[in-house]
């Protein structure tokens, strides 16, 4: 359950109380007393509204319901018998927590994790900074290429004239073959890929495509970062010269830039080095197929005989795991949100329209383009049919509530039976697997029939088949607690939110009663004996008065006991202050 | 007459049956279609509404007559205080300075602090009592029109028992509230006896130290007198009034020592706010500072 502390009363134990008492003068007991807090100031009313607004977040729902059903989703399609993608290293914990790091605005990522994380992290140690991943005869045929009948080689980002570095005189015009994207970038981002050899990154890191003749200097400012990052720095530069705030350092610094980039030449070099970018992930990616449908490389180092099929398969099966990524990110967005509120929409079927479009589109132009053909096909014929399935699911759903209502009113019963056992008979992971398999038996049938009549019937695989009823079972299970929830047909949510506001107001009740007694009991000992220490002098000074005794000890206690400070402590002292001030003053 | 009274008593007998029947099955059919539309979820909400109204009503009561009577109590301290403190003032330091004069002169700096009482800060704040019923209450079957009610049976009771379940958690939680509200009164009544018990204490100091203060002045004067008709025995000038220091017994000048010292702590006492810091100078007691000090001047002169 989520944080109680918010809603703590103050705490105040019979030591505080002591230690207050103690410290201030028996004189200002009551002003110490009326001080002490034995409950918060705040409203209950306020208090009451805030659990509402808590109760509400929803966050519990998703972190009970969902998660565990997208968790056994995954792993039904991650361990399945043909797919075997938990060989790869892949399990269904991490991909969830990639599909809950899950973001439109992070779409960029998707292309690098089909290259890295997808084609299995971990398995390969990675050495971007090897030595002999620059291939030192293919540059030297590079610039053997570009050399102009009269020796000189034209930078490729300025046009200037550039000299091989024995005829040139100085790094200016010197020529340097540079990697367009840097060895170390490239190795960076596709090293772990078990779909490519060392051989294959090594061709298409030295490819031509990837090579640019420029001069020397530049080259050394470039280093294994791109021209990209040096524009970025000469923009941030000029804003400080113009806010004001650049330093001598930085005037040097965009000096060094200007001189060795002219006007337009790091523009050009970028375009360059998108343009290998680009080419670069395109020949990545068709060696990492051809690998797989040529059984060249050996998955998880098992050379086996299922291997080309199986490496196959598992391209196809992360590409289920990447459609998976937004389709989740819809759902939960769509039960924290509401379907059509969390997009701004109208009604539930714009929501669910709107909602798939933008999956459709992030497919269309994130996933697909990162495919390459044969599965690229197979994926987004897949898909096609998959989206349009989830739509008319949902659509069916919801056109047929009350017969999903009435119909699995049994299965209801079951469901809020799992629900109302205690933690420690089940787990809310395991409550939530035993509705997921409740719902199962009713809705998916349902959703079953459905797509068996209509759409199964176009899916070739066996597999792919398993997976596409896995997603949609899940989909319409969540779907269908999120209605039911929305509903809240036996108002388990007030029930809910009466015991969350029991739990809470108990604790504070009972904090106000154990501040009360700790405060009654350790005050009211400390003020007795405040009146018997005060009753102990007040009788001794007293008994002295009456027997022309020296008072002077008891006042002196009695200024100790309230916390007075007296300057003349003896008789001397007093004797010494008639003598050197005229008059005494009280004070 | 064996026949008739027969048959008229079979006749009663059957007419009994009859309305028991009758009484059972609108029983039960009442009993049905209370729990059909949840009727009987606002019943059980109902019952609980009143309970923790009249459970409220009678804790705020119990409340605020004791914080009343505490007040009261409380204040009256204050005001006995606020006697004390001013009567330290005029009186018995009056009394130490023309006592005194006779050997040094003295003033006293500071008026007393009259206190204030605001019996607001023995009260609780933000308190909330019970919602009004129909913030708590989705539904009032006995307030429902023909159309609702129709409209009811034609939802198969649905929403009727959704809203029904509401109210009754709504007051359920309601309940669990103003139970926190009772407790929080219940803990201030304690609260308060203990600050009830702490200014006790402070009565019995001024009463205590006043008494000691006026029995140590008595003492002093006495023996003040005493030196001064010594000296007038001895001297030729009866009207050199001032008395020397050094040639004073040591008990006297210790006599001396301590009022000056009770004095100090006196001050602080009068000066002092018990429940709070606010209050209002005493304006007499302001006069009468300075008309002390001048006296006291007026004295240093006369010497």
């Amino acid at each position: 359950m989520s944080d109680n502390t918010k809603y703590n009363q103050p705490k105040l134990t019979t030591e505080d109380v002591l230690a207050k008492l103690t410290n201030a003068s028996p004189l200002q007991a009551s002003r110490v007393l009326i001080d002490m807090e034995l409950h918060d100031q705040r409203s209950s009313i306020d208090i009451l509204e805030e659990i509402y607004k808590d109760f509400e977040a929803k966050e519990d729902v998703i972190d009970e319901l969902v998660t565990p059903m997208g968790l056994s989703l995954l792993d039904s399609i991650i361990t399945h018998k043909d797919l075997k993608l938990n060989r790869t290293g892949l399990t269904a914990s991490r991909v969830w927590h990639e599909i809950k790091g899950f973001e439109y605005s992070k779409v960029a990522i998707a292309t690098s994790s089909l290259s890295s994380k997808l084609q299995l992290e971990g398995l390969r140690e990675t050495d971007p900074n090897k030595r002999g991943n620059v291939q030192a005869h293919k540059l030297t045929k590079h610039k053997e290429n570009s050399t102009n009948s009269d020796g000189a080689i034209i930078n490729e980002i300025d046009g200037d004239r550039l000299l091989r570095a024995d005829e040139a005189d100085s790094t200016l015009n010197a020529v340097n073959t540079d990697h367009l994207e840097s060895a170390d970038a490239y190795h960076r981002k596709f090293a772990n890929n078990i779909f490519l050899t060392d051989k294959d990154m090594k061709i298409i890191v030295n490819h031509d495509d990837n090579l640019a003749s420029i001069s020397e200097s530049q080259n050394k400012s470039k280093g294994a970062g791109s021209f990209s990052e040096i524009n970025q720095k000469k923009i941030e530069l000029e804003k400080r010269f113009k806010s004001g705030t650049a330093s001598p350092k930085d005037r040097k610094k965009l000096d060094e830039i200007n001189e060795k980039f002219s006007e337009g030449s790091l523009q050009e070099g970028i375009k360059l080095e998108n343009k290998a970018s680009k080419e670069n992930l395109k020949k990545s990616q068709q060696a990492a197929v051809n690998n797989a449908l040529n059984n060249k490389v050996e998955v998880l180092g098992k050379a086996g005989k299922q291997a080309a099929e199986q490496a196959g398969f598992q391209a196809i099966g992360h590409a289920v795991i990447l459609f998976i990524k937004p389709l989740f990110y819809e759902l939960n967005d769509a039960i924290k949100f509401g379907i059509d509120k969390g997009v701004g929409m109208g009604s539930t079927m714009e929501g669910l329209q709107f909602r798939f479009k933008r999956i459709a589109e992030y497919i269309k132009t994130e996933i697909i383009p990162t495919l390459v053909q044969g599965v690229k096909d197979l994926v987004s014929n897949f898909l096609k049919v998959l989206i349009e399935g989830i739509l008319g699911l949902v659509t069916g759903l919801f056109k047929s509530l009350m017969r999903i209502v009435s119909e699995g009113f049994s299965a209801l019963v079951g469901a809020f039976k799992i629900l109302r056992k205690s933690e420690e008979e089940m787990s809310s992971a395991q409550k939530a697997d035993a509705i997921l398999k409740l719902f199962a038996s009713t809705v998916v049938t349902f959703v079953v029939f459905y797509f068996e009549s209509t759409i199964m019937s176009a899916i070739p695989n066996n597999f792919i088949k398993d997976i596409a009823l896995a997603l949609l079972s899940g989909v319409a299970s969540t779907i269908v607690i999120y209605i039911l929830d929305k509903a809240d047909i036996f108002s388990t949510k007030a029930e809910l939110r009466t015991k969350r506001v029991k739990d809470i107001f108990e604790m504070r009740i009972q904090q106000v009663k154990e501040n009360t007694d700790a405060f009654e009991g350790a005050s009211i000992e400390k003020l007795a004996k405040d009146r018997l220490q005060f009753r102990a002098i007040s009788e001794r000074m007293t008994n002295a008065i009456d027997n022309d005794d020296n008072v002077n000890s008891s006042i002196s206690d009695l200024a100790d006991f309230m916390h007075i400070d007296l300057k003349i402590k003896s008789t001397d002292d007093f004797m010494h202050l008639l003598s050197k001030q005229k008059t005494l003053v009280v004070n | 007459m064996g026949l008739f009274s027969w048959a008229a008593s079979k006749c009663r007998s059957i007419k009994n049956a009859v309305s028991n029947v009758i009484d059972k099955v609108k029983e039960t059919v009442s009993k049905v279609w209370n729990a059909f539309t949840g009727k009987y979820y606002t019943d059980e909400a109902e019952a609980i509404y009143d309970e923790i109204n009249e459970k409220y009503k009678k804790s705020k009561i119990e409340y605020e007559d004791a914080v009343k009577i505490m007040g009261e109590n409380i204040e009256s301290k204050i005001s006995h205080l606020n006697n004390f403190k001013s009567d330290i003032y005029q009186n018995h330091f009056k009394r130490f300075i023309t006592i005194a004069s006779r050997l040094h002169n003295v003033t006293v700096q500071g008026v007393p602090f009259a206190e204030l009482f605001d019996d607001s800060i023995l009260e609780i704040k933000n308190e909330t009592g019970v919602s009004h019923k129909q913030d708590l209450f989705l539904i009032d079957f006995n307030k429902m029109g023909f159309l609702d009610t129709a409209g009811m049976i034609l939802t198969l009771g649905f929403f009727s028992r959704k809203k029904a379940k509401e109210s009754l958690e709504k007051v359920k939680q309601e309940q669990i509230r103003v139970n926190a509200e009772i407790e929080a009164m219940k803990s201030q009544q304690k609260k308060l006896a203990v600050i009830a018990e702490s200014i006790d204490n402070v009565v019995e100091y001024f009463e205590q130290l006043i008494a000691n203060y006026e029995a140590l002045l008595a003492r002093f004067e006495f023996g003040i007198q005493t030196q001064r008709f010594k000296k007038m025995s001895q001297a030729d000038n009866v009207f050199e009034l001032k008395l020397n220091f050094k040639h004073m017994p040591i008990v006297h000048i210790e006599e001396f020592q301590a009022l000056f010292n009770l004095s100090i702590v006196l001050k602080q006492m009068a000066t002092l706010g018990y429940l709070n810091a606010a209050g209002e100078l005493i304006e007499d007691d302001k006069k009468a500072a300075v008309s002390l000090f001048e006296q006291a001047v007026a004295l240093k002169v006369c010497a």
